[in-house]
């Protein structure tokens, strides 16, 4: 069980590649964190510089109060998943779990039992006399988590540990993760780049791009409230439409488009252009008063009980979940009235991308 | 589908087999039947087939003592399985930290290390008898097993490190970073998990270094000149007289020193495999 507090951290390579700049982060005790974001952003390498594996160049990291910087891996008792599993391939999954435990020198019989306990609670009691390669991809995973939990680390870093699992098998694991963390009650800091681990996993998010922290908060907190057009693009799926629309009046147009201006926003503190933030499903074919959008069917995906329809309206691209029964008989080509749910359009500036927030209003 | 290759076809890539196979062991069984040949004199029918069979060569060879009546066969017998198991285990030792150095640290001089290795084995081993003569010389170290042993392990270590290295960059460092968070520091994750799965390397490299030693005749003819400290190639080369050579003992030795190496090379040719590594990390 473990605090973390993050000040300032930045990561620069030898010969000056800037990869992380002043991360400031605090991870609460037992809380799940997820690092989320494009590649390249610079996730991984926080989450190996939490582990010990990357030097920190700038800030400090700390752990329980103390800054562990210069702390060695091995002492500041963290443990981690690797995508990769990097299961030790010579030893069986009894001895992998155990490495650890081998090391600290644990007495044999603690050592069983401790891994046994693991092995029960992952469902591997059966395997464990198996080496890695006679093991299937979700039985490798368990056995990487495993060899993570057998001491009980302060901490849990886990490094795109489902991204090599198929899809039905990567649900199914995310399952069981939340409900390890449930049991365990242990600090876990996980990467991933897919936004519905991120969304379904964390008790808070931390967006990450281009080295910087962009935006962190609940999953709701992200989905609802983005900061900014980046955050709002990424997180939801399929992804928000943005619209660049022009304020007149009270309202929001372009060739085609009006939607009435949110609450609190006056068009005078407003720029000649502002992106309108609209996800896929808050726009519908029946009538509202949240605005609407002629566009032209582009094509038509049947997802089973709704659709998604790619529309264009001018040169804008307009993506629309609706359910299926409205999208059948739409063709390429044919003219379409999409409604926005009320009050469901988000304010963005144009130039800077960031969230335009009413004065006050909700 | 894959076409099934002709039956005439068939008949030619076996034949062709069977032919190559004549060509390499017909010098092969014609040693070993001047070896059960008692008579000395080079035999000068084509056939490889032996039409006496007598082990007196063989026996001669054992059996040869000096006038201080000190047994020959044992001496050069010891000497050589020293020198090629203390090269052997030197070379080991030596290649696979340094070649675990060079795959995994960025230190100063590591690329024009590995290079200068190379530029050694660029030289012909004759080229050094006499620079290596002079310092086994001041040193002491002529007619010793210790000095055999350093020249043969100076040979050795350059190719065995570019093995060693070309397989160690194979191993994923995601399994050292994993052992990092275990708890492992450098020795225990060399020992535990980068050793064991060199294996195969580990192999070759023993195999070869053992082979340089068992074989080499050249550099051992220099250094040596006591009876009894001669390895077994040298010792051999006494019955390629200037006059007479004594044909059947030569076979016979030829046999007694090749054997342990082919010995040498089944015992171990089943860990020559591959795929060690797999189930480890995600391909």
């Amino acid at each position: 069980m473990a605090e973390l507090k993050l000040r300032g951290v930045g990561k620069v390579y030898d010969g000056g590649v800037r990869v992380l700049s002043g991360i400031d982060l605090d991870v609460a005790d037992g809380e799940f964190l997820v690092l989320v974001g494009p590649s390249g952003c610079g996730k991984s390498t926080l989450l190996r510089m939490i582990a010990g594996l990357e030097h920190i160049t700038e800030g400090t990291l700390e752990i329980d109060g103390r800054v562990v910087n210069d702390v060695a891996p091995k002492d500041r008792d963290v443990a981690m998943v690797f995508q990769s599993y990097a299961l030790y391939p010579h030893m069986t999954v009894r001895q992998n779990m155990g490495f650890s435990l081998q090391i600290r020198r644990t007495a044999a019989a603690e050592m069983d039992a401790k891994v046994e306990e693991a092995a029960r609670m992952l469902g591997l009691s059966g395997l464990l006399d198996r080496l890695p390669r006679e093991l299937s991809g979700g039985q490798r995973q368990r056995v990487a988590i495993g060899r993570a939990i057998v001491r009980r680390p302060r901490v849990f870093l886990f490094d795109e540990p489902l991204s090599n699992l198929d899809a039905n098998l990567r649900g199914q694991m995310r399952v069981e993760l939340k409900a390890l963390h449930r049991d365990l009650g242990t600090t876990m800091i996980y990467v991933t780049h897919d936004q519905i681990e991120a969304m379904t996993l964390a008790d808070r998010i931390c967006l990450l791009e281009g080295g910087h922290a962009r935006q962190v908060d609940t999953p709701s907190g992200l989905y609802d409230r983005p900061d900014s057009r980046f955050v709002a693009s990424f997180i939801g799926s399929p992804p928000m439409n943005f619209l660049p629309l022009a304020p007149a009046g009270n309202r929001l147009t372009a060739a085609g488009i009006s939607i009435p201006m949110p609450a609190g926003l006056p068009s005078d503190r407003l720029r000649a252009t502002v992106d309108v933030g609209l996800r896929p499903h808050e726009l519908g074919l029946a009538e509202t008063d949240g605005g609407s959008i002629d566009a032209t069917v582009d094509l038509i995906e049947m997802l089973g009980w709704d659709a998604l329809v790619h529309a264009r309206c001018g040169d804008v691209p307009v993506l629309a979940q609706i359910e299926a029964h409205g999208a059948a008989g739409l063709e390429h080509g044919a003219p379409i009235r999409f409604w926005a749910a009320p009050g469901a359009a988000k304010l963005f500036d144009h130039e800077t991308g960031r969230a335009i927030k009413g004065g006050g209003a909700a | 589908m894959n076409r099934r290759p002709s039956w005439l076809a068939a008949v030619g890539w076996n034949l062709a087999l069977v032919v190559a196979c004549a060509v390499t062991l017909y010098p092969v069984l014609w040693v070993i039947k001047m070896a059960l040949t008692p008579s000395q004199a080079f035999d000068l029918s084509p056939s490889p087939i032996p039409n006496t069979f007598s082990l007196s060569n063989f026996h001669d060879l054992v059996m040869a003592t000096d006038m201080a009546g000190r047994w020959l066969f044992g001496h050069w017998l010891f000497n050589s399985v020293v020198v090629a198991g203390a090269t052997t285990l030197l070379s080991l030792a030596l290649a696979t930290t340094a070649a675990y150095a060079f795959s995994r640290f960025v230190f100063p001089g590591r690329r024009i290390g590995m290079t200068l290795f190379l530029v050694t084995q660029m030289f012909p081993g004759v080229v050094m008898a006499i620079p290596l003569y002079l310092l086994l010389d001041a040193m002491n170290l002529l007619d010793s097993m210790v000095g055999l042993t350093l020249v043969y392990s100076t040979t050795a270590i350059p190719f065995c490190v570019w093995m060693m290295k070309g397989y160690f960059d194979t191993i994923p460092k995601d399994l050292e970073e994993a052992a990092v968070m275990d708890g492992a520091g450098r020795w225990t994750m060399f020992f535990r998990i980068i050793l064991p799965l060199a294996r195969p390397a580990i192999v070759v490299t023993a195999l070869f270094s053992f082979m340089t030693a068992w074989n080499e005749f050249i550099l051992a003819a220099t250094f040596l000149s006591d009876e009894t400290a001669f390895t077994l190639p040298v010792a051999l080369q006494r019955y390629v007289g200037d006059y007479s050579t004594e044909w059947g003992h030569f076979a016979a030795g030829a046999i007694i020193v090749s054997t342990p190496v082919m010995a040498l090379f089944f015992a171990l040719q089943r860990h020559l495999i591959g795929g060690l590594t797999a189930g480890g990390v995600k391909g």
